[in-house]
């Protein structure tokens, strides 16, 4: 997967290199999206599977001609999991199109960052007990790195980036994408069994598929 | 026509995609619990202890308390009012013949005595020699359980010198730092403690845990001390839901997230009898006794 993005990344370049700067007429679209998101981690030997999906409600909006090679900007809301808490997120992003077929299909390069709240759904903790006392234990945990507004605890929330490649037709005013890319998301890892610690942050990229439609105002 | 048969497959998509998001499937289900069971259960239970050796409220509650060891459902006592007048007493000593561990409180107030914190600890030791840990105080600004609450910079070099000193003379007993309250305010000041030298103390970290609020705050203080907070043991020495209706899915839902989240080695549910809604016994005091789900849940063997 690290390989497909990587890919998909180097033969980009050359278009973005040429890019168009023919003029379009600027819009704006209000998209819904629902995406999938599978990733194990190990950690000490043992392994932690995380499958989530997620909602997000983007505004997008396209300028009539390219600035500095961006098409255009995202912002947007994203939930994961039922608990306000697991999974709340602000994103910000920028695209870049590409009209292919006589604009029949449109290609969207698109970085974003994520800020907002883990929760604890990314948490897991592995226990070696003897009776009713831990000998040893492991414990997965995101990486928060973002302190939250009106939250006394610091570094409540995290922020990460995403990148997505998204693929466009055009329907009347609606729009039907498929989406595929990745986050990079850090963990912390510890292990204990109260005397000797190992520690280490892992930085892994998470693959992620999405769904999207719209409507063009 | 290929635009239409393009257009077809991802409005397909897109529905089956909003059809799985009826319910929003987050990663949070640990892998080694199951819902569907209590397996997340931890063996501890706070008992209040009003009365003494042969009075009603002692026998129905131990009598409680046997039925839940006997179907390994309780390893730990929690005492919620040994005091220096001997209250608790014989409900630790009780607990300890049956097999149990003890875990004692040692109260604000009593701390505050006119006497240092080490003479109160000694007689507190005389007094209950059933207690095998001792948490030295709780929920220190809690003005509701504590007329004269405390600062965490007050506390903190008071408790260190106290676990040196018990350290040195009683090697055999473990302290446990006073848990934080478990609701709004708690997990700002475990950062206090935590900031004020908590974690470089031999002893037992506890929290209490009552609202999700909370419960985030903690686990986010816990993240980020993850690897300083290694060497320590943690304890949930309060947590339950109110009422009656929601304690099982209390044990099914919410014990898993805080076993991930905070690793505690023991969760102690507050409380036996003695609080309306979270506790786990009604009518103590005029029989016919009641039993929550939970309990009977608890008692009857049934996972």
């Amino acid at each position: 997967m690290k390989k497909a993005i990587l890919i998909s990344l180097i033969l980009l370049f050359p278009g973005i290199a040429l890019a168009q700067t023919q003029e379009r007429k600027s819009e704006t679209r209000l998209n819904l999206a629902v995406d999938f998101n599978h990733k194990t981690l190990g950690v000490y030997g043992r392994e932690a599977t995380f499958t989530w999906e997620g909602i997000e409600v983007t505004l997008e909006h396209g300028f009539r001609k390219d600035k500095l090679l961006i098409s255009g900007f995202v912002l947007g809301f994203r939930r994961e999991g039922e608990i306000r808490y697991d999974g709340t997120y602000f994103m910000a992003g920028v695209f870049k199109r590409f009209d292919l077929k006589d604009n029949k299909l449109i290609l969207y390069p698109e970085i974003r960052v994520l800020y907002g709240v883990p929760g604890t759904h990314f948490n897991r903790t592995w226990v070696e007990s003897t009776g009713l006392e831990t000998v040893r234990y492991a414990k997965l945990y995101p990486v928060r790195n973002a302190d939250v507004p009106f939250i006394y605890v610091k570094r409540f929330g995290w922020y990460y980036p995403e990148i997505l490649l998204t693929m466009r037709t055009n329907m009347w005013r609606f729009n039907f994408d498929v989406v595929a890319g990745a986050r990079i998301m850090r963990f912390g890892a510890v292990e204990s069994d109260f005397q000797e610690v190992n520690s280490k942050i892992l930085t892994t990229i998470v693959p992620v598929i999405k769904i999207r439609t719209g409507i063009r105002f | 026509m290929k635009k239409n048969l393009l257009f077809a497959i991802i409005g397909s998509i897109f529905l089956i995609g909003c059809d799985n998001l009826r319910s929003l499937h987050s990663p949070s289900a640990p892998d080694s619990f199951d819902s569907d069971n209590l397996s997340a259960w931890k063996p501890c239970v706070g008992v209040q202890n009003p009365g003494y050796k042969g009075s009603p409220e002692l026998i129905h509650q131990m009598d409680a308390v046997r039925r839940l060891h006997k179907a390994g459902r309780m390893e730990w006592i929690r005492l919620g009012g040994a005091n220096l007048r001997g209250e608790g007493r014989d409900y630790g000593l009780e607990a300890k013949a049956m097999g149990l561990k003890v875990f004692g409180i040692i109260t604000q107030e009593d701390l505050e005595s006119g006497r240092s914190w080490e003479d109160v600890f000694d007689q507190m030791v005389s007094t209950h020699p059933a207690v095998d840990v001792w948490e030295i105080a709780g929920e220190i600004s809690n003005v509701g359980i504590n007329p004269v609450p405390m600062t965490p910079e007050y506390y903190m070099p008071r408790f260190r010198n106290l676990v040196k000193y018990a350290r040195d003379r009683y090697p055999q007993l473990t302290l446990a730092s006073a848990p934080t309250i478990g609701s709004k305010g708690g997990p700002e000041e475990l950062q206090k403690f935590i900031e004020l030298g908590l974690l470089d103390i031999d002893a037992i970290v506890t929290v209490n845990i009552y609202l999700e609020t909370a419960f985030q705050e903690y686990a986010t203080i816990f993240d980020r001390n993850a690897a300083k907070m290694a060497r320590r043991r943690i304890w949930v020495t309060e947590t339950g839901a109110s009422p009656v209706t929601r304690h099982i899915d209390w044990v099914r839902n919410f014990y898993p997230r805080i076993i991930n989240s905070l690793r505690p080695e023991m969760i102690c549910w507050y409380i036996l009898y003695g609080e309306e809604g979270n506790q786990l016994l009604q009518n103590i005091d005029k029989p016919p006794i009641r039993e929550n789900p939970l309990f009977q849940r608890l008692v009857g063997g049934v996972q």
